[in-house]
């Protein structure tokens, strides 16, 4: 099932991702000619104004969230009931019916043929275990998209029975097909979303949301950008969505572009987006897990005089006190990998355009930034690996740039994985590699390796605690745990 | 010809694959029709038959039909009398099966030799009442060996078989738990040719550690498994596992004794099989080349003609890796039912370094066999030499054949 359609982490987040450089051929201005067309206008640095958001009931929002069937295809029922037996710890005591038999990202629905389906959900991405209980909202750094996720769906053709199954599963087989070779990733962990929504955009639309099996526009890259998923109890204070804030406007609309896979007419957006506004309630008013562990209090105290020193400028301010500036900083200054705001620069506004067009575009706008926008750092604890691309382990190397691995491999396999994790230097335990150590590692391994040398990839940047002297950092670290 | 004793590098494969939860296309429940389990199906003969009292001593109606189709197909023993077990099992819709299959691939390092394959395949196939709780009664087994091989070297003549004989049926006490299965209680009743096992526990999850012999017409074999850490598969409806195994195998042929080590690998898959229905077309092959080991192939493609063609290319290791895929930037050509053990098919995996041609060994009517399948053996050129067995899954699509 990976590579289905999941959830919100779906959600446009209009920057462009490159190779469409790759494919417009060699001829130079032929080249020059199409990134011009493509090229977008990047808002500079500064504050996100707040926008206004439909009301909505968050409890509603949490039924809806776990029970509708936003993302309307996917596999028979029969061919997932074949296929897995469903891990009872994975499972939502909550859900009842054909769901109390399926995993927490899992939904069942019905389809208009009567086929019995089984659908991803948001919580394929914004769920995680964690130490042993479901953490909804938190970013899944576990999951595997270095699969080409065509394979396991085609190969559960093997399974369909009868005309109405078949055209159901091929319905899902088509769209998996079409964006399989633009979502496969290196890394286990890392998240190719952004990628994902420019190969669903590029299959489908905007004025009539019709889908088709040949790409109507421009195909992003074969090579996506990471993205380390973000957790959804940040939504409570964020203004705008995603890592350059370009999801301005009604955040509702956006979120539903977790349905893009699948949903071909406006009449059945207009279904979701009736509950939509309950679903962003509901995620506007989740909290982070607090830290699970000892704090040292005096340390932390140190470390919060610190923080509000350096970081709170962009992080903002926690406690009684508490406030967030919702600023985006301009990429020169904040020195992250920039090929997210390179390429929504160079080749973003096809998509930019598209989804103002669309009936997403109605309530909502994409208007991406000149940079990244400094989150929220509730929970931060538990968001690791860390930059908008995961591409460094742990805090502490967040705040010590020389201490960041150029080559990496995560030695937690899920979020129940307590040994694993870091607890002085906050993060899960990894190995540093060399070429050497690369080549000598099991292949079956090769895929748990982080090489920040590759596109996308890199962990340079956001070097604001380089000056900061070792203890001071554990301080800092340990004033995080209280966020 | 004279006796010889050459000891080759070898490898054991099960047949089974990547398949813990994919069965080979065949027939849904449609009583009495045999098609792709081989020419008996027993366990879809009783699972279409009404079921038998719990704990009745006679069989029931279906069983004897069912006994009475398997006699018919067993050719020159179909007198002799066999005794079926009584048969105190229900028989639902879905018959539970398990299955072992086993390919040795000589990979030989003796350059006199031009290449061996030899296959040997043991198959059972039980049906259960549904897994219900924590016990199910009895399986009926069926035991089918078959060796298909070739052998050629400087030294001596070329030599090419197919055998496949169907050696005993039985029945099997069974007990599910948590963890897995338990056998209670094993009967065979052979028929004439003989493959026993002697397992070095009666645990179902362990007895692959034993000693096989298997005696068909012209050819003997003598297999000892001596250990078998274990390698879970990811969950399905079936429990599966891979078993790599320090393995030592006499074969002998027709006076030709070839004594085997190396390491041996099994598939096993325990549990409900699926029906395949008519959307995709599997292929599947086994390769063993030189210097390189063995490689799963499999390629699906949709009968409607849309969507990709998938192949997967997967290194066997004796890190019995439980990942689900291995590679799959992998060329299979032609691979369809009607061309895939042709004159020529080709493998390119570029990740692996890998261009290669196969060439069959031997003609297509020297390895039909009893369900449908297609298999031979391949001489390998290119990028690597070696032999190799391909077995072609792309049995015709249920909605096909009806």
């Amino acid at each position: 099932m990976s590579g289905c359609a999941d959830g919100l982490s779906r959600l446009l987040a209009v920057v462009g991702v490159s190779v469409l450089l790759a494919a417009c051929g060699t001829d130079e201005n032929v080249a020059r000619d199409q990134v011009n067309e493509s090229s977008a206008q990047l808002v500079d640095a500064g504050l996100i104004s707040a926008s206004a958001q439909r009301p909505g009931d968050p409890e509603r929002g949490r039924q809806a969230l776990l029970t509708e069937p936003y993302v309307e295809c996917g596999l028979p029922a029969s061919v997932w009931h074949e296929l897995g037996a469903t891990d009872p710890a994975m499972s939502l005591e909550e859900r009842g019916g054909r769901n109390a038999e399926l995993p927490y990202f899992l939904t069942a629905t019905t389809n208009d043929e009567g086929v019995d389906l089984v659908v991803n959900n948001c919580l394929t991405c914004h769920a995680a275990p964690l130490f042993g209980e479901l953490v909804i909202g938190l970013g899944n750094e576990f999951a595997d998209f270095t699969n080409n996720p065509s394979i396991a769906v085609e190969r559960a053709g093997l399974l369909v029975r009868g005309d109405a199954e078949t055209r159901a599963w091929e319905k899902y087989a088509d769209r998996v097909a079409s964006i399989a070779p633009y979502v496969q990733l290196p890394t286990v962990g890392s998240n190719p979303a952004n990628n994902l929504t420019f190969a669903l955009i590029a299959h489908r639309d905007p004025r009539t949301q019709a889908w088709s099996n040949t790409p109507l526009r421009a195909v992003p890259s074969t090579t996506p950008p990471p993205v380390s998923v973000p957790p959804w109890w940040r939504m409570r204070k964020k203004h705008a969505m995603f890592n350059m804030g370009e999801g301005r406007g009604d955040h509702a609309r956006l979120m539903m572009s977790a349905s893009m896979m699948c949903t071909d007419d406006r009449e059945s957006l207009e279904a979701i987006d009736a509950y939509a506004p309950d679903i962003r309630a509901f995620i506007s008013q989740l909290e982070a897990p607090p830290w699970p562990f000892a704090i040292n209090q005096a340390l932390a105290r140190q470390g919060e005089l610190l923080f509000n020193a350096n970081c709170s400028a962009c992080h903002g301010r926690y406690g009684a006190d508490e406030s967030y500036p919702n600023r985006l900083v301009d990429i020169d200054h904040v020195g992250t990998d920039a090929t997210l705001v390179i390429q929504a620069e160079m080749q973003g506004k096809p998509w930019i355009n598209w989804l103002n067009e669309s009936y997403y575009g109605e309530l909502s706008q994409a208007i991406p930034g000149r940079g990244y926008v400094a989150p929220p750092l509730d929970g931060i604890w538990a968001t690791g690996p860390y930059l908008h691309n995961g591409s460094v382990p742990n805090l502490y190397q967040v705040l010590d740039s020389s201490q960041r691995p150029a080559l990496w491999m995560s030695l937690a396999r899920s979020g129940n994985d307590v040994d694993a994790f870091d607890r002085e230097h906050v993060g899960w335990l990894h190995q540093t590699l060399t070429v050497g150590s690369l080549e000598a590692l099991d292949s079956d391994r090769h895929k748990y390796v982080y090489d920040t040398a590759k596109v996308g990839h890199g962990n340079g940047g956001h070097t604001f605690g380089d000056h900061l002297e070792h203890r001071q950092r554990l301080a800092v670290i340990e004033y995080l745990k209280t966020l | 010809m004279a006796a010889k004793k050459l000891t080759y590098r070898w490898l054991l494969l099960d047949r089974f694959k990547n398949r813990t939860a994919f069965s080979r296309p065949r027939l849904r429940p449609a009583c009495g029709h045999r098609a792709f389990i081989g020419a008996a199906s027993v366990s879809t003969l009783v699972a279409c038959g009404s079921a038998a009292d719990p704990g009745s001593d006679a069989a029931s109606e279906m069983t004897r039909s069912g006994i009475a189709a398997w006699v018919a197909d067993a050719g020159p023993w179909r007198s002799q009398t066999i005794n079926w077990p009584r048969d105190f099992a229900e028989h639902p819709g879905a018959p539970t099966e398990a299955r072992e299959w086993f390919i040795a691939l000589v990979d030989t390092d003796d350059a006199s030799v031009h290449g061996i394959v030899q296959r040997i395949a043991r198959v059972q196939i039980a049906s259960t009442p549904a897994a219900s709780g924590s016990s199910a009664s009895a399986w009926a087994l069926r035991a089918v060996a078959q060796s298909a091989g070739h052998w050629e070297s400087d030294t001596a003549p070329k030599q090419t078989w197919a055998e496949t004989e169907r050696v005993a049926v039985g029945l099997a006490g069974y007990r599910s738990n948590e963890g897995g299965a338990t056998l209670s209680r094993f009967e065979t009743h052979v028929l004439g040719h003989s493959a026993t096992f002697e397992p070095q526990s009666r645990s179902a999850h362990d007895h692959c550690s034993g000693l096989w012999t298997l005696t068909l017409p012209s050819v003997s074999a003598r297999i000892t498994q001596t250990r078998c850490p274990r390698v879970q598969h990811a969950s399905t409806r079936t429990i599966a596992w891979s078993q790599p195994m320090v393995t030592e195998a006499i074969i002998m042929k027709d006076g030709d004794t070839r004594s085997l080590s190396g390491v041996a690998w099994m598939r096993h898959a325990w549990g409900g099989v699926p029906e395949v229905g008519s959307a995709v077309r599997l292929n599947t092959a086994v390769l063993t080349l030189a210097g390189l080991g063995t490689l799963e192939v499999t390629q699906t493609s949709r009968a409607s003609g849309r969507g990709p063609r998938i192949t997967t290319v997967r290194p066997l290791r004796l890190s019995a890796s439980a990942e689900a895929f291995g590679t799959d930037d992998a060329e299979w050509t032609p691979a369809d039912r009607s061309h895939a053990l042709g004159e020529r098919s080709t493998l390119v995996v570029s990740s692996l370094g890998l261009d290669l041609t196969l060439k069959p060994m031997s003609d297509e009517a020297a390895t039909a066999d009893i369900d449908g399948r297609l298999r031979r053996t391949v001489v390998v050129s290119g990028s690597h030499l070696g032999a190799g067995y391909i077995d072609v899954d792309s049995a015709d699509p249920v909605g096909a054949q009806q």
